[in-house]
Parts: structure tokens; sequence; C-alpha cells
């Protein structure tokens, strides 16, 4: 009688834990969102202003942490907010995105012509892109990923072309960027 | 025994990869948005400890004893696995949902101050549970336990589970009542030290009626489940929310969405062993089922 209720119990234990087992794989994955910002200052007298600036995903704290469990980085969505702009300025602002390699991602011009509307408390810009532009930037980051290359860099330019306004013109601002990796655990 | 019993419960809710997983996904969020990103998880811990509680209405005039496993899946509705996240920077527009612990992906929200992130759930929408108990009785008056002892399941951290229940047996009083009619109260807590204490309570009041070797039965039951969580946030300085900059301490107190529920069920009595399942109807549906030793 003891043997039965024990391979009864024991029957149950199992079921149990196979079923708990199966549940764990929820757990096994975790898609980090990684923001990143990056500044972008643009000054000078002449129209259009070019300044651009490099950006590394492997410089992030939260991406190194989780470096040796991610499986695959990809691009979520990026915005524009302007920081500062000399006064009265008036133009367009074109942003564009180049890979490490120096190879065009995206290139697009905000609406309207004024930055100081994207200025807090305002908010930001953010940029839509196309399915083939977002496919050439996860591209480069699986290229990177699979070449197990430590250096994820992006090249961001802001052109500033300004249309009224006194000189010297400035429009300081931020192209934020949001990476999503796949974690396994 | 002990030890399998011990596995299981680790291994259904804070498994070492559970618990520093689970850690992580509260890291990313501000007090206000981590209670509504844990809330149908307290519910359906509230939910899972309250149920299984009885199988009849019937409880020995003189002397019982039982043993029983519990199993159950808890069923969670779709509206709990996302919610509309709010910050404390002006400037954000939660225009989309984000997950609860139990969503698939998180969000990413633009802001004056750059992009605020929230973390992605578990991307489930049922979850098994299971736990043992044991019940003694005497003169109508049955005493349920469920207990596991401290067992440490990571750095600095025990997880133990305690609880009991009394249920007293009315219809004894009434001559020639058709069928058993009982009252139970039930208090359950665990905890994982450094992280969470969870602490249920119900009432109930249940029937039965025993058609030979088959019970039907019926209940209906008020509970409330709360849980304080203390946890740290990882900070990020990149991070558009001010409150996630910096690494802090948190410490926040969640209620369940656990009020009411019905339960309708019928169990089987083969000699010492009965077989139990029921439907437990609440904000989280759960089908439960039980393996018990009667002697």
């Amino acid at each position: 009688m003891k043997k039965y209720i024990l391979h009864n119990l024991l029957f149950v234990f199992a079921a149990i834990a196979v079923f708990t087992y199966l549940s764990c794989d929820k757990f096994d994955t975790f898609p980090l969102n990684i923001p990143m910002s990056v500044e972008i200052i643009s000054q000078g007298s002449n129209s259009p202003i070019v300044e651009s600036e490099v950006f590394c995903l492997n410089n992030d704290q939260e991406f190194q942490e989780y470096r040796d469990k991610m499986k695959k980085v990809t691009f979520i969505e990026a915005a524009w907010r302007t920081k500062a702009v000399s006064a009265n300025l008036q133009g367009n602002i074109t942003l564009s995105l180049r890979d490490g390699n120096g190879n065009l991602l995206f290139t697009k011009t905000l609406p309207g012509a004024d930055p100081a509307a994207y200025k807090a408390p305002n908010q930001p810009y953010v940029l839509t892109l196309s399915a083939n532009e977002i496919q050439l930037i996860n591209t480069y980051l699986e290229q990177v990923f699979s070449q197990g290359n430590q250096s994820f860099c992006f090249q961001a330019t802001a052109t500033i072309t300004a249309t009224s306004g006194s000189t010297p013109y400035l429009v300081d601002g931020f192209v934020d960027v949001v990476f999503e990796a796949e974690t396994q655990f | 025994m002990k030890k399998i019993l011990t596995v299981i419960f680790i291994l259904l809710l804070f498994s070492q990869t559970y618990f520093a997983q689970i850690e992580d996904r509260f890291a990313a969020l501000a007090e206000d948005n981590v209670k509504e990103y844990v809330k149908p998880f307290v519910t359906s811990l509230g939910v899972a400890m309250n149920s299984g509680a009885f199988y009849t209405a019937s409880v020995p005039k003189f002397f019982g004893f039982s043993f029983s496993i519990r199993a159950m899946l808890i069923l969670v509705p779709d509206d709990q696995t996302t919610f509309t996240p709010t910050f404390s920077v002006p400037g954000y527009s939660t225009n989309k949902p984000t997950a609860t612990i139990y969503g698939d992906k998180g969000s990413a929200y633009a802001g004056p101050n750059g992009y605020i992130t929230t973390p992605p759930g578990i991307n489930t929408t049922s979850l098994p549970m299971g736990y043992p108990q044991i019940s003694a009785s005497l003169l109508g008056t049955e005493v349920m336990l469920r207990y596991l002892p401290k067992i440490s399941i990571a750095e600095d951290s025990e997880l133990d589970m305690f609880g009991i229940g009394v249920k007293h047996n009315i219809s004894q009083y009434i001559p020639l009542f058709p069928i058993d009619l009982a009252v139970q109260f039930l208090y359950n807590r665990v905890t994982v030290t450094n992280l969470i204490e969870l602490k249920n309570t119900a009432f109930n009041a249940h029937v039965s009626k025993t058609f030979g070797i088959i019970t039907p039965y019926f209940g209906l039951q008020y509970e409330s489940t709360s849980m304080d969580l203390d946890y740290t946030i990882n900070g990020d300085a990149t991070s558009g929310d001010p409150e996630l900059q910096a690494d802090r301490e948190v410490k926040a107190s969640v209620d369940g969405d656990n009020a009411f529920r019905a339960v309708i069920g019928a169990s089987l009595k083969l000699a010492v062993i009965v077989l139990n399942a029921d439907v437990n109807l609440s904000s989280q549906t759960v089908i439960s089922g039980g393996l018990t030793f009667e002697f």
C-alpha cells in the first residue's frame, strides 16, 4: 500500500515538474530595449551647416552588461529633439544615419522649418522609417553581430539649412535611438 | 520528500533564473508603473494560493487526516497582458500600451528628455502552479496547513511559504439538512527575502452532496491579496525618466485584482484516494485539480 501511494505521489510530482519545466521557456529570452542618445551641436555662419557624431552601441552600459547573452540586436525607433536653438532661426533639419562602414542607412528631413518646435516641453519628432530603411539598419547589426565584432557604431549627421535668423546659427539637438536586444538566459 | 517539494515550488515560481529575470524586469520600472506591471502576477498568486482549499463540504464528525497535492492552471485574460504606463516627467505621450509581466514586448516612449523604455513580460497567458497541503479534522472542524521551510534561492534571498485554513461544517447543526454546508477561512503568506512578501486571505461558504463515490461541490469566496515589493532600480543615465537614472531602493505595495470567485467542481472517492477537479471563476480563471489521501 505504501509503495502504491509513493508511486502515485511521484507520478503527480513528475507531472507537475514536467508541466513546470515546459513553462520555463517563457523565461529563457528577454527582449531588452536599449535607448541611446547622441548630441549634435551645429553652429556656424554659413548655411548649410553640417555636423556629424559617431555613437557606438557597445559603449552603452546596459549593452555591455548583457553583451555575452545577446543573440540578436534590432532597431526599434529613432527621434530628434532640439536642446537649444539660436534666436529666430528658421530652417530645415535633415538627419542622416550611416553605418560603421560609411554606408547610408537613411536620410530624413524634419517637417516645418522651425527647429524650436522640437524643443522641450514640446514632443520630439519621431522619425518614420520605411521597412527598407529599417531592414538596412538591421542587416548591418546582424552583420556586425555574426562577425563577432564588438563595435556597433553609427554616424549621425545633422544638416541645418537656415532660411532666416541672425548669425552665428546654432542648433543643438539629440538623435535618440532605441534598439532591442534579444537576450538569452 | 522535502527536497522534491522544494524543487517543484522553486521551479514553479522562483528558481534562480526566474528570480534574476523578475528582478531585472522590476529594475527598469519606477513605483507607479511597477505596480501595474506586476499586478496580474499578484492576482495569479492570490488566485493560486486561495484555490484548492476544499473538495467537499463534509467534515468528519470525529477525526480525519488527509494529505493532498494541488495542481492548477491559471488562465490570464488578454486585457491583463498590457497596461498604459504613467511618467512623472511632462511631455511624454503614453499612447501605446506596454507589457505587464504576462505581456510580450516592452515599449519605448519618446519625450523631451529622450526615450523612456519599459521592460518586456514573459509572453504567456497561462501559468501552472502546485503545492502540497495537509489537513486534520476533529468534531466537524478542519485545520489545513501549507508549509515550506526557508530555502535559499539566491544570494541573500530565501523563500518560505506558510498557509493555514480553518473550516467548520455548519450543516451538522441543522437536522435533516439535505446537503453539506461549510464555511472556511484561509490565510497564506509567501516571502522571498529582499524582494517580495505576499499575503492573502479568503473566506468562503461551500456546499456539496455525495452520490455514492461522486461528490459535486459549489462555493462562493471573498478574497484579497497584497504584495509588498522591495527591489533596486538599476539606474540608467540615458533614461528620459529622472526616477530611473540612478540606482535606488524602491518599496511598493501592490493589491491583486482578487475579490470574489465562484467554484464549481466534483470529487471522486476511491477508498483512501480522492481525485477532484474544479473551475474557479474570478478575475483570472483557474482550472484546479487535486489528489488527496484521506484517512
